[in-house]
């Protein structure tokens, strides 16, 4: 591939200035896109409601639903979702009540009080950047955008230089270089699937506005009722006795046995007309039949007539589509393995986005290699923003269990010290000039707030780590122990950092250049 | 490289730090001033009203449950407490929250919980960064003079 010097040159500038604004947002979105990975385990970990081993032993609905829909009196739509490895509990409710969570195991109703999946939600947030009022989606779509423009961009480069340039390359362009490379179909998916979430569902009002010949500019209205479509609402009619679920289920089962079933929604239940559909994924495809084209069947409650079925013979063709995409970005139904590779993915992707940083921090340095003044504002604003994250977010996981769970705005106090240790790290890093020192107090800070992480969660809920190890409680024990271990490896980081020579030129009051 | 530093800054920290609020709904609270309240609730878009929903009285001394009943057609009419409260409505897995007006009389017992933790910690990260601001600033003036 040929290309002339100047277009070389303006394509190095453009993924260079493209790359310095992208490289912000989307370093936060893939730390805590890699927070997020694990997902189930932390939504586990943060409810001591869900500190239960997950029962095997198959649920007996007849025993528990008629019961809960008279005790709670609960109306139209009722949807019970199956205990998962997302979730322990068996989960009911209606149109308007609050989530009833079943223990499986002792049929008893768990205490959800104080319970709102708070880190796992807001870790969540920060990811899509919904944190930042009104243009944070959007932000983080254009970095999606920017992020496929410097996959393309930089394999392009990469591919005119292979040949051209045999010179000592430094060692951060080399690694920025490999490490993208292998990461490309990982970064590309990522990148393609957050700029469609991000930025092209709620922005892309012309092209809906013309393929709609001028009727409707919002995207999710045109194409929401083909993919989505709703139930359609049934009449009221006259009460009637239903067939035991057991029985339906067994039906359900005979008439669609690839069927595995997740969740189970009755609508108009204990009338003549009252249906109940069972939804899940297929048993030997679960990207196609992901969480947005679950297959479904839907059965009369009075004598089990099958009223409609949904496999993939008949589901849109986009849906499957979309579905493998979400698939490859959500990974819903997958358990551990597939997580920890993504989670180690994204780590080499912050890295490697790291690197790409530095490489333009370096040359900037180099350039004013005589200014013994020379002082970055982006530098000290990316040391904040990325090694700065840690401790802040490491501290907000401290904060939720030392808190009390009936603290009066508990929320907003854990969000604001959040963002206040946040802005605290900007400050300490534009204080001392010493780069090394900022990083390693920064992680010797981190590695101490998750010790106390630990510490706090076993005296909040009685689960120190030995203990759930022993109770076999092993998603607990799990993000308990990778915290410890990454408090292992910041508080060893902050230590040794200094005898290692390749940080000896950060260790100074300023670059000191090869 | 023109990027504005501090508009970035600003992106980066700034965040709506409001809980308890759902997009859509909105929950109405009127005095009737004879110790009863009249609480409906209705969709912003719509302007139908929600029916069946739980709405909880729920006492600000010590998070009691006072008073509980489902969203009837026409609006739910309560008695006012003889202490404050907060008034619950339940919309599936989060509520909106909103203060309940006083009695004829005045609360017996009352206690005034005010909002301190946006404050404190906006106030904390607002110094942050004006210190960080000031000291830049300080560092790139001095290199201007030399």
């Amino acid at each position: 591939m040929k290309i002339s010097n100047l277009n070389q040159k303006f394509l190095i500038r453009a993924h260079t200035i493209l790359g310095l604004f992208a490289i912000f947002l989307f370093y936060i979105s893939t730390y805590f896109g890699t927070i997020t990975v694990f997902l189930p385990y932390i939504k586990a970990w943060e409810n001591p409601s869900r500190h239960f081993i997950s029962s095997e032993k198959e649920i007996n609905l007849d025993s528990i639903l008629p019961k809960i829909i008279k005790e709670k009196e609960l109306s139209n739509n009722i949807e019970i979702i199956f205990p998962s490895f997302r979730d322990k509990a068996l989960s009911i409710n209606d149109e308007t009540s609050k989530t009833i969570y079943i223990n499986p195991q002792t049929n008893q109703i768990l205490n959800t009080n104080f319970e709102t999946n708070f880190i796992s939600k807001f870790f969540n947030e920060i990811h899509i950047g919904r944190n930042i009022p009104k243009i944070g989606v959007f932000l983080m779509g254009v970095a999606s955008v920017l992020m496929i423009f410097l996959s393309i961009s930089g394999v392009i480069l990469w591919v005119v230089n292979k040949k051209r340039n045999r010179k000592k390359e430094s060692a951060y362009l080399k690694w920025h270089k490999n490490l993208s490379l292998a990461l490309l179909p990982f970064i590309l998916v990522f990148s393609i699937t957050g700029a469609f979430l991000g930025f092209m569902l709620s922005y892309s009002s012309p092209i809906a506005y013309s393929a709609s010949k001028g009727v409707e500019s919002d995207f999710r209205k045109l194409v929401g009722p083909i993919l989505f479509p709703r139930d359609v609402k049934i009449e009221r009619s006259q009460k009637a006795s239903m067939l035991s679920f057991e029985r339906l289920t067994s039906i359900a089962n005979t008439k669609y046995p690839d069927l595995e079933i997740k969740r189970i929604k009755l609508s108009k239940w204990y009338e003549e007309n009252a249906k109940i559909k069972f939804i899940g994924h297929i048993k030997d495809n679960r990207a196609i039949s992901g969480r947005i084209n679950r297959m479904h069947i839907t059965l009369s409650g009075k004598d089990g007539r099958v009223l409609n079925k949904k496999d993939i013979s008949n589901a849109n063709l986009t849906n499957g589509i979309l579905s493998t995409f979400y698939f490859l970005h959500f990974i819903p139904d997958e358990t551990l393995v597939l997580r920890i590779v993504y989670f180690i993915f994204g780590i080499i992707m912050a890295v490697s986005l790291s690197f790409g940083f530095l490489i333009y921090s370096e040359k900037k340095a180099k350039k004013n290699l005589e200014d013994k003044n020379y002082y970055s504002i982006l530098n000290k604003l990316a040391m904040a923003t990325m090694i700065g994250v840690i401790p802040a977010s490491t501290l907000l996981m401290f904060l939720y269990w030392y808190l009390p769970f009936d603290l009066f705005q508990r929320d907003i106090w854990l969000k604001g010290s959040f963002y206040a240790l946040w802005a605290g790290t900007l400050f300490y890093s534009v204080l001392k000039d010493s780069v090394l020192k900022v990083i390693n107090h920064l992680l010797f800070i981190a590695s101490i707030f998750l010790v106390l992480t630990v510490l706090y969660h076993g005296i909040s809920t009685g689960f120190y780590p030995w203990i759930s190890l022993n109770e076999k409680l092993y998603d607990i024990f799990f993000v308990d122990f990778i915290s410890l271990v990454f408090a292992l490896v910041f508080f060893l980081f902050s230590k040794k950092s200094k005898d290692i020579k390749f940080f000896f030129k950060y260790d100074g009051d300023r670059y000191e250049n090869q | 490289m023109k990027i504005n530093k501090f508009v970035l800054l600003i992106l980066i920290f700034i965040t709506s730090l409001q809980a308890h609020k759902v997009a859509g709904i909105k929950l109405n609270i009127k005095d009737l001033k004879d110790n009863t309240i009249l609480i409906t609730a209705q969709y912003k878009k719509s302007k139908r009203a929600l029916v069946g929903n739980k709405v909880k009285l729920i006492s600000m001394i010590d998070n009691r449950v006072l008073f509980e009943d489902k969203l009837p057609q026409d609006g739910l009419i309560a008695k006012i407490p003889d202490e404050s409260y907060w008034v619950y409505l339940i919309v599936r897995d989060t509520d909106v929250v909103l203060e309940g007006p006083s009695p004829l009389e005045g609360f017996k017992v009352y206690v005034k919980k005010e909002p301190k933790a946006f404050l404190y910690t906006f106030s904390a990260s607002m110094i942050f960064l004006g210190l960080s601001a000031f000291l830049i600033f300080r560092k790139k003036s001095k290199r201007k003079e030399s």
